[in-house]
């Protein structure tokens, strides 16, 4: 065996030493990025349509409340003339429908519609 | 065994800390792309080894110092005698010797004569084909023999 094959079958056995190991593990470890997590293609999907399907149907919910206020507020278009029947029982000796309505934007009954007004009185 | 590759390649403890923490955190990172079929402990020293390509490329090639040749003539003289040597003096050794390779003939010397892997392996790691492995091999130990005669050592 060569000196050169010596010198090296030597250096092969020497390994050198790591002083603070714990440390360099501590330094990597706090190095670390947070592993992404991949997701399924289809759990994805799943969310979206979740998502949508909830909007759905909340929009749905709040779209029926609503058409049920505006339902009860129709029936209750007669109980607007019930509560304003005071004002209106004021304008109903007016000789025509014209005077009736100029007093009641005289009034500034902007609530009672046109179409109540005929309504409760037949005009 | 990342440090001890990253340590022999670099002849520096700091940039083979900084190889260690780099490599393992690929590792972390990549290793959903781990080839099961593939051997871990070679995919790990594949990373380490192009980080230290990469590093060896970036650095300036420095000569070894006189104190660091003297540490090597020491190592030769008392060659039989079976005593660990500290880092510094590894460090100064193999620098001696292997000052005048280029990064990619000190990588294959390395894996091939001092982490005694197979040419096999060192294809995987390297990414060389068998030939391209030999002659940076034979081009690097014809270098090292000429740097012992010159120092006086052959």
């Amino acid at each position: 065996m060569n000196k050169l094959d010596k010198i090296l079958d030597n250096l092969a056995s020497q390994k050198p030493k790591l002083n603070d190991a714990d440390a360099l593990c501590d330094s990597i470890m706090d190095s670390l990025p947070e592993q992404h997590r991949q997701e399924s293609h289809w759990i994805g999907i799943l969310r979206w349509s979740t998502s949508i399907a909830a909007t759905f149907f909340l929009m749905l919910f709040i779209g029926q409340n609503i058409n049920n206020e505006v339902i009860q507020g129709t029936s209750s278009s007669v109980n607007f003339a019930t509560r304003y029947q005071q004002t209106i029982n004021e304008v109903a000796n007016a000789s025509s429908v014209q005077e009736a309505i100029l007093q009641f934007a005289k009034k500034k009954e902007t609530q009672i519609s046109i179409y109540n007004i005929k309504k409760q009185y037949s005009l | 065994m990342v440090f001890t590759l990253a340590f022999r390649i670099l002849c520096d403890e700091e940039d083979a800390k900084d190889i260690v923490q780099d490599t393992f955190i690929k590792v972390w990172v990549n290793i959903t792309r781990y080839d099961l079929n593939q051997n871990f402990r070679t995919w790990v020293y594949t990373i380490a080894t192009n980080l230290c390509l990469d590093r060896l490329k970036q650095k300036t090639p420095i000569e070894p110092l006189p104190e660091e040749e003297k540490y090597f003539s020491e190592y030769t003289s008392d060659i039989e005698c079976d005593r660990h040597l500290e880092n510094s003096e590894l460090i100064a050794i193999i620098k001696t010797l292997v000052h005048k390779l280029s990064p990619k003939q000190r990588t294959v010397f390395t894996l091939i004569c001092l982490e005694n892997m197979s040419p096999q392996e060192v294809t995987q790691i390297t990414d060389m084909d068998a030939d391209k492995i030999k002659s940076n091999l034979y081009v690097a130990r014809k270098t090292i023999r000429e740097q012992l005669k010159k120092l006086g050592y052959e």
